[in-house]
């Protein structure tokens, strides 16, 4: 079984589960997706091994409704969350221009300083 | 002598036979005198022959909810996934509502869509029956989990809310599933735990604390001609603990630093289980669509 996003206007607004020939028949633009793929890494199914055969990565992340389909990168990834962040072109995940501090403590992004403020 | 003669007689009434529907498509078993086709992935129920009394049952179940992610969320665990909605003609039907009015089958061709799961911080496919003569049985997918302070999605049961403070869960829609679950901040300053996605039968739990909620419970049914529940909702992440998934193939949370939460089983709509601090939600488990009717 494969899975198939539903593009429109380079907006996901369906995932199914589907073969290739049901896909045939439906009107509009659809695109597979791997359930199994995430930040560009393909993934043993439901587990977090990573596949020997990293030829089955697909599009760089699974298609989630409201995600971004980019044709240009062949890839689905989030919308950007913040002006600031710059999307990884390696696991087309979102990424803050400051990393996120390691002391354990808990952090939320502050767009107007672009800095992480903890939240006490 | 007495005359030949004879009487014809009993031959007026033939006990009545009923021709039965005939039909293709999905995985076909049988259950005594039922066939059942079960669709795991889209395509098309072709009805052959509708028969003298064409009704059948179904199990329409969308795909189940993505729990939240912890990018940005630090040690605040995130909301588990919405179960995908749940609708039927042959029990309980979702969030405990009656069961709904059977189906009136023609010789024709319908449409079986069967929604996804949602990735990590996604909501579900919807799952759909449609085709001429009936009126379209959708199923709306479960809701995604929320992230750091965000409100869970709603959909066909909702996501748990991400931790932290007092975030609530979505909401589940009528007659298909239940609300997600309210996240809590820990006693420790700087944790929270997420609160569990709504399964079909049982709403997600609150947090306890830094602990996620559990998931909600899934509904059980015999449409196959065996129990099985469907249709649990992903447990919430929490810093000191995930929370259960729901009966029916709920996602557990997870607490670890960089452990993802599990995985809703697949073909079951059940929703994707929370994480805890750099952790990615778990995926809900695909939809599933189930037809039963009389054969012999």
């Amino acid at each position: 079984m494969a899975h198939f996003a539903k593009i429109e206007s380079e907006v996901v607004t369906q995932v199914i589960v589907a073969e290739q020939d049901f896909i045939d028949a439906q009107g509009g633009t659809w695109v597979q997706t791997s359930y199994n793929t995430r930040s560009g890494v393909h993934y043993q199914p439901n587990t977090d091994e990573i596949s020997e055969d990293q030829s089955k990565a697909l599009r760089k992340n699974y298609a989630g409704l409201g995600m971004v389909y980019d044709s240009t990168r062949d890839a689905f990834y989030a919308p950007q969350p913040y002006a600031s962040w710059a999307l990884n072109e390696t696991t087309c995940l979102w990424e803050p221009p400051v990393a996120y501090p390691s002391d354990d403590k808990s952090y939320t992004w502050d767009e107007d300083t672009t800095r992480w403020i903890e939240v006490t | 002598m007495t005359g030949f003669g004879f009487n014809i007689s009993g031959f007026g009434s033939f006990p009545s036979r009923d021709s039965f529907t005939e039909a293709t498509g999905g995985t076909v078993t049988t259950d005594g005198d039922f066939k059942v086709h079960t669709f795991n992935s889209s395509g098309t129920f072709t009805v052959t022959k509708s028969g003298s009394n064409p009704v059948a049952d179904f199990l329409v179940i969308a795909g189940g909810g993505g729990a939240g992610n912890a990018i940005d969320s630090g040690a605040n665990g995130t909301g588990g996934g919405g179960a995908g909605g749940y609708r039927t003609s042959n029990g309980t039907s979702g969030a405990n509502s009656s069961a709904e009015s059977e189906l009136t089958l023609s010789a024709v061709a319908y449409t079986v869509s069967v929604g996804g799961g949602g990735g990590a911080a996604a909501s579900g496919g919807t799952s759909a029956l449609s085709g001429s003569g009936i009126t379209t049985i959708t199923s709306a997918g479960g809701g995604r989990g929320g992230q750091y302070k965000q409100t869970g999605a709603g959909g066909g049961s909702g996501g748990g809310g991400g931790g932290r403070a007092s975030t609530s869960g979505g909401a589940g829609t009528a007659n298909q599933g239940r609300n997600g679950g309210t996240s809590r901040s820990g006693n420790s300053g700087g944790t929270a735990g997420g609160g569990g996605g709504g399964g079909a039968s049982g709403t997600g739990a609150t947090a306890n604390g830094e602990v996620g909620g559990a998931g909600g419970a899934g509904l059980a049914l015999s449409i196959t001609g065996s129990s099985v529940t469907r249709s649990g909702g992903g447990g919430g992440g929490g810093d000191n603990g995930g929370g259960s998934g729901g009966s029916g193939g709920g996602g557990n949370g997870t607490s670890s630093t960089g452990a993802n939460g599990g995985s809703g089983s697949a073909n079951t709509g059940s929703g994707g289980g929370g994480c805890d601090s750099a952790g990615s939600g778990g995926n809900g488990g695909s939809g599933v669509v189930i037809i039963r009717y009389r054969f012999q």
